[in-house]
């Protein structure tokens, strides 16, 4: 049934290799000079193109099963179409809709303004334990998730000095969880962006008569936007499909829609498991499309780069 | 015309890299005047670009002071000195157009739209970009960007301009016409400017005067001319070579006469011919060096062609004749 969470990231890998991979890398460095690509050989072409197509067949696949599955009255026994499984789905599934959708809304612009102000401290300012801090950032993402979710609960389930409220049960365990998990993306894709941002653009700006705040604000900001909603794009589609670390600090009271399928995986209601899919998959489709919205309006045409790694 | 409009004293600047210690900067004194167009000119890596980020407040002198019109300015922010500088990359806002690219300044100067407006177009036209103002600096052309990074330079009307190699990333026949381009506009303004290339012909023809650089330190400072003639007037003093001592032959491209090959001379092989208008420059193979050879007045003498052996010959009096190891320790 993981295979069914990995779906929507896969299709969204795929469609973003294939927007990249039609778009020219350009670093700026004030001096935009249009690149090139390199024209393939065909012997190189012609395996990949087919490796590919060979994929992208295989996941349409699977989406069409999990549509046809979410219409069928008894998934594998009674083919009959109905519209019944996304009914009852919404009726058991719907606060776990709202929950996974108000997390997410919240861990996200947490998650990509903290990335982002830690990737410009990284790259553009000099201080002691500079170092620590990057490595100790790109932690959680390097530890298995399972691992961090046994973590966060021996350290939140109960009182000490470090903590001194007990955070298990509540929607904060989740938001830190979902936001220093997914943080280390932002940070990387912000430091990808500033690194490829020649220093003497700001200094430009400096030397034309902006202090610093001007400067980062109308140079440096608009810049890195790009980045910034790809960081964005990356937690939010993680935080609604985060399952591994996820799973052992829900409650009662706030519970994510990934935990759901499992729930009617568990309940052998493949149908239904189908349908809450399709559901987060659409949800993560429309809130792509709507921050690739935005970054078109901010970057001109910049294409969301390593949404989904 | 004020005599010390700008003036460097003794500005050292020692970059620190953990233990070691690097003197980038050397006791660097210059002064220039009012209008005048100074270039530093020197290899890559001896502190060129350090002088002038340090007279544009990106770097803070180790010691030393900077004095603009008679204030002293070493302390004050980049932002607030009256200096402005096209950066070697140019350094172009790629978020922004042409327009929005040099009227910056004045934006942030908060000038009123009018202001704002009427300068902008005037400068665009001076230039030479009228039409462009709405392109975005990823479609315009390398001479084009370098245009909009002078303009939003010279918008902002600094005391001094500032210009590291504005010319580097252009082609060779665009770099020619461009450096000419630059000058006239800095005479017709009249603008103090300072001006950092390691391309001597390029100091040569565009500057008021050269300060020659060396690992940090001051070398030579002249007029084009006086370089030209004396490259080192302290090497070329007072020199006694000892029989069988290497020395150097300083020959200057125009300084050689073409001729049929004639036996028992310097022969070489004609590699590449490039018409420049008035002149005709021949790079020729001697051995394994290739040579410069510029020709003036090409229609009056006898033309040769790519891979033809030909006689390179010296005319006496334009030759210097420097010790070896000293040249070699300059390098
Ligand atoms: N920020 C810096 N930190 C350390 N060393 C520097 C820094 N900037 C320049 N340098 C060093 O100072 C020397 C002079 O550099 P620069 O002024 O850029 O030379 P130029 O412009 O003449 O090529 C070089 O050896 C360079 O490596
Ligand atoms: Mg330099």
């Amino acid at each position: 049934m993981a295979i069914l969470l990995l779906v929507p990231t896969l299709i969204a890998f795929f469609v973003q290799k294939y927007w990249v991979s039609r778009k020219s890398y350009v670093t700026v460095t004030g001096k935009p000079t249009g690149a090139s690509i390199k024209k393939l050989e065909w012997y190189i072409k012609v395996p990949v193109y087919s490796f590919c197509v060979f994929f992208t067949a295989v996941v349409f696949l699977f989406y069409g099963m999990i549509v046809y599955g979410s219409f069928q009255t008894l998934w594998g026994v009674d083919a009959t179409l109905t519209l019944h499984n996304y009914i009852e789905t919404f009726q058991v599934g719907k606060d776990y809709l709202i929950d996974s959708l108000t997390l997410a809304t919240i861990a996200t612009p947490i998650t990509g303004i903290l990335g982002m102000f830690l990737a410009f401290l990284v790259i553009r300012k000099k201080f002691i334990g500079k170092g620590l801090m990057e490595f100790v950032s790109m932690l959680t993402f390097a530890v298995p998730g399972t691992v961090v979710g046994i973590g966060y609960i021996l350290a939140f389930n109960v009182k000490s000095n470090l903590f001194p409220i007990v955070l298990t049960g509540t929607a904060w365990i989740i938001i830190t969880l979902l936001v220093f998990r997914n943080m280390p993306v932002g940070i990387r894709s912000g430091i990808a962006a500033l690194q490829q941002i020649d220093p003497s653009i700001e200094e430009a700006s400096t030397d034309l008569g902006a202090d610093s705040n001007t400067t980062f604000r109308r140079i440096t900001l608009p810049m890195i936007a790009p980045a910034f909603f790809s960081g964005l794009a990356y937690s939010f589609v993680k935080a609604m499909t985060a399952i591994s670390a996820v799973i052992f600090v829900v409650s009662g009271k706030w519970n994510l829609i990934t935990i759901a399928v499992l729930g009617f995986v568990d309940n052998a209601q493949y149908a239904q498991a189908a349908a809450m899919s399709l559901i987060l998959i659409s949800i993560v489709l429309v809130a792509l499309g709507i921050i690739q919205l935005i970054v078109n309006r901010i970057g001109k045409g910049t294409r969301l780069i390593n949404v989904i790694g | 015309m004020k005599q010390d409009y700008l003036v460097l004293e003794n500005l050292v600047k020692v970059f620190q890299s953990g233990k070691s210690a690097l003197r980038a900067v050397d006791n660097v004194s210059v002064k220039v005047k009012e209008g005048e167009l100074v270039t530093l000119l020197g290899p890559s890596g001896c502190g060129k670009t350090t002088t002038l980020r340090m007279i544009a407040g990106f770097e803070i002198p180790t010691s030393g002071k900077i004095f603009i019109e008679g204030k002293e300015v070493s302390m004050i922010p980049p932002n607030q000195r009256p200096t402005t500088m096209v950066f070697q990359n140019y350094a172009l806002f790629p978020h922004m157009t042409v327009f929005e690219n040099i009227s910056y300044g004045l934006r942030i100067r908060k000038e009123s739209a009018q202001n704002v407006k009427e300068k902008t177009e005037k400068i665009i036209n001076l230039v030479g970009l009228e039409g462009l103002s709405k392109r975005s600096p990823a479609h315009l052309s390398g001479g084009q960007q370098q245009r909009v990074s002078l303009a939003r330079s010279l918008i902002m009307e600094p005391k001094v301009l500032l210009l590291d190699e504005p010319l580097s990333n252009l082609d060779a026949k665009l770099r020619v016409s461009t450096r000419l381009e630059i000058r006239k506009l800095q005479q017709r303004i009249g603008i103090t400017s300072v001006y950092v290339t390691h391309d001597q012909e390029e100091a040569m023809t565009l500057s008021d005067r050269v300060v020659i650089m060396n690992a940090g330190k001051i070398q030579q400072v002249g007029t084009p001319q006086e370089i030209y003639a004396y490259p080192n007037n302290y090497a070329l003093h007072n020199i006694t070579f000892k029989e069988g001592e290497k020395i150097l032959l300083l020959v200057r491209p125009e300084a050689v006469d073409l001729k049929a090959k004639i036996p028992n001379s310097i022969i070489g092989i004609i590699q590449q011919i490039i018409y420049l208008g008035s002149h005709l420059v021949y790079e020729i193979k001697v051995d394994d060096n290739i040579f410069t050879v510029e020709i003036s007045n090409p229609l009056a003498q006898k033309s040769f062609t790519i891979g033809e052996e030909v006689s390179l010959c010296l005319k006496e009096n334009c030759l210097h004749v420097l010790p070896y190891e000293d040249i070699k320790k300059q390098e």
